[in-house]
C-alpha cells in the first residue's frame, strides 16, 4: 500500500513538473542552481590550473608551427593598416559632414564562466553574474572574439547563457560586403547560416556579422566565418556552414551587454 | 551448521548507521557527478568531454539495491541534472528514473558482476537512457533530427560515459564496499 502511494505521488510530481510552463520551469531551475553556485565556482577553480598547463603546452607547439605564417601576415597587415588609416580619415570627414553622432560603445557586465551544460543535448554555460548585477533575460553575451549567445535564465548571482552553437539558437546574420541577411542556427559545435538566396555567389572565408534584426543582438558583432557552402540545384535558398569566431572551449570571461 | 565470522571492532556499527553512511556517500557521489563535469570545462580541452556520471551512479545503485531504489536514485539524480542543464525540467528525472528501474529489473542478479560486465551495462544503459530522452523530447518538446541527435548527443555520450565508468564504478566500490 505504501509503495502504491509513493508511486502515485512520484507520478503526480512528474506530471506537474512536465506541465510547468517553460518560463516557470526555467526560473525555478536557475534559482535552485544558484544555491549550488559556490560549489560550482570552487570546482571550476580546482580545474583551472589543469587547463592552464595543457593550454601552455599546446600554445608552444602551435606558436612554433604558426610563426613563419604570422611573419608574412604581419607584413601584409602593415600595408593594410596604412591603407585603413587613410580610409578612417576619410570616414571621419564624412561623418562630420553628415553630422552623424558617434555611436556609444556597448556597456555591459563582465562575467566569469563557472560551468557548462552537463549533457550533449544542450549547449549552454553558467556565468557568475545574475539579476543582482544587472543581467536580464535575453541579454546578448559576447566575448573578445565575437558573439557567444544570449541569457536564458537569470538568478540573483548566476545566469545561464544559451550558446549560438545550440540547435535551438537562432541569430540574425549578414554577410560582410554583400549585406545579404540570413539566419545563423546552431549545429552542435558549429553553426549553419540558412535562408541565403540560391543564386547568391558565396565563397568560404566570408565574414558573418549580426544583422540586428532579431532585436536581441546589436548589429555588427562578429559571428564567424563561412567554411563551406552547400549549393542547391532547386529551391529558393541555400545554406552555408559557419565556424564561430568565439572559441567555446577556451571561454573564460564574457560580457553581458546591457 | 553455522559459521561464526569475527569482525574488526569498527565493523560494529548499527544497521541504521551503516544505511545513513551509505546514503550520505551516495548523495556526495550524485552531487560530485553534477558539479565536476559542469566545472571541468574550465580546463578548456575537456569542454566537449561530458560523460554522464550521474547515470553511472544510478546504474551502480540500481544493480546493487534493486528496482525501487534504482527508480528513486534515478529520479533524484535526474532532478539534479535537470537543474544544471538547459533542457526542460523533469525530462532528465523521468529518463534516469526509468533507466534505473529498467537496469535493476533486467540485471539485478549481476550486482556483484565483474567490473568489465558492469562497464558494458553502463554503455547499454547510456544508449537506453539517450533513446528514452529522445522519445520524451518528441512528446514534450521539439526534438532535433535523428542524425543530429545520434552524431552530436547519443554517440558522444555513450563512448565518453563508458570510458569514464571503470574509474567511477571503482571509486564507488571503494567508498561503499561491495555488499548489498
Amino acid at each position: 500500500m505504501r509503495r502504491i502511494i509513493v508511486g502515485a505521488v512520484v507520478g503526480l510530481a512528474f506530471i506537474v513538473l512536465l506541465s510547468l510552463s517553460p518560463s516557470l520551469s526555467s526560473s525555478l531551475k536557475i534559482k535552485l542552481a544558484d544555491l549550488f553556485s559556490p560549489l560550482q565556482t570552487i570546482a571550476g577553480n580546482a580545474f583551472a590550473p589543469v587547463g592552464i598547463v595543457v593550454k601552455n603546452i599546446g600554445r608552444v607547439i602551435w606558436a612554433a608551427r604558426i610563426n613563419p605564417r604570422l611573419e608574412e601576415r604581419v607584413d601584409y597587415l602593415t600595408g593594410e593598416l596604412v591603407r585603413l588609416r587613410e580610409v578612417e580619415e576619410e570616414n571621419k570627414a564624412l561623418r562630420a559632414l553628415l553630422e552623424f553622432k558617434r555611436k556609444q560603445p556597448y556597456t555591459g557586465v563582465v562575467a566569469r564562466v563557472i560551468g557548462r551544460d552537463l549533457h550533449h543535448w544542450n549547449q549552454s554555460i553558467l556565468i557568475n553574474k545574475g539579476g543582482a548585477d544587472g543581467v536580464v533575460k535575453e541579454a546578448p553575451v559576447v566575448s573578445a572574439r565575437g558573439v557567444v549567445g544570449k541569457v536564458i535564465e537569470v538568478a540573483p548571482h548566476l545566469s545561464r547563457v544559451l550558446l549560438i552553437i545550440d540547435r535551438t539558437s537562432g541569430v540574425g546574420g549578414v554577410l560582410q560586403g554583400s549585406r545579404q541577411a540570413g539566419i545563423v542556427e546552431g549545429a552542435g559545435g558549429t553553426c549553419v547560416m540558412k535562408y541565403l538566396p540560391r543564386r547568391l555567389p558565396i565563397s568560404p572565408g566570408k565574414i558573418v556579422l549580426t544583422s540586428g534584426l532579431g532585436r536581441i543582438y546589436p548589429p555588427g558583432l562578429l559571428i564567424g566565418t563561412i567554411t563551406s557552402v552547400s549549393e542547391q540545384e532547386f529551391g529558393l535558398f541555400k545554406s552555408a556552414d559557419l565556424e564561430p569566431a568565439t572559441h567555446f572551449d577556451r571561454l573564460e570571461q564574457v560580457m553581458v551587454l546591457q | 551448521m553455522s559459521i561464526t565470522v569475527r569482525r574488526p571492532f569498527h565493523h560494529f556499527i548499527s544497521t541504521r548507521g551503516r544505511r545513513w553512511r551509505r546514503r550520505t556517500i551516495l548523495s556526495a557521489f550524485l552531487l560530485a557527478s553534477v558539479i565536476i563535469p559542469g566545472a571541468w570545462g574550465e580546463a578548456g580541452f575537456l569542454f566537449d568531454f561530458r560523460p554522464d556520471l550521474v547515470l553511472i551512479v544510478v546504474v551502480y545503485w540500481a544493480l546493487r539495491k534493486g528496482p525501487a531504489s534504482g527508480w528513486f536514485v534515478g529520479m533524484a539524480g535526474g532532478a539534479m541534472v535537470d537543474i544544471f542543464s538547459a533542457g526542460r525540467l523533469g525530462l532528465h528525472s523521468l529518463t534516469l528514473a526509468a533507466t534505473g528501474l529498467l537496469v535493476a529489473l533486467a540485471s539485478a542478479p549481476l550486482y556483484r558482476a565483474h567490473l568489465t560486465t558492469r562497464v558494458f551495462m553502463v554503455a547499454g544503459s547510456t544508449l537506453i537512457s539517450s533513446l528514452l530522452y529522445y522519445l520524451l523530447l518528441v512528446v514534450f518538446s521539439s526534438p532535433p533530427p535523428w542524425s543530429y541527435a545520434w552524431r552530436e548527443a547519443i554517440w558522444p555520450s555513450i563512448w565518453q560515459t563508458t570510458l569514464v565508468s571503470p574509474l567511477w564504478l571503482w571509486m564507488m566500490d571503494r567508498a561503499l564496499g561491495r555488499g548489498r
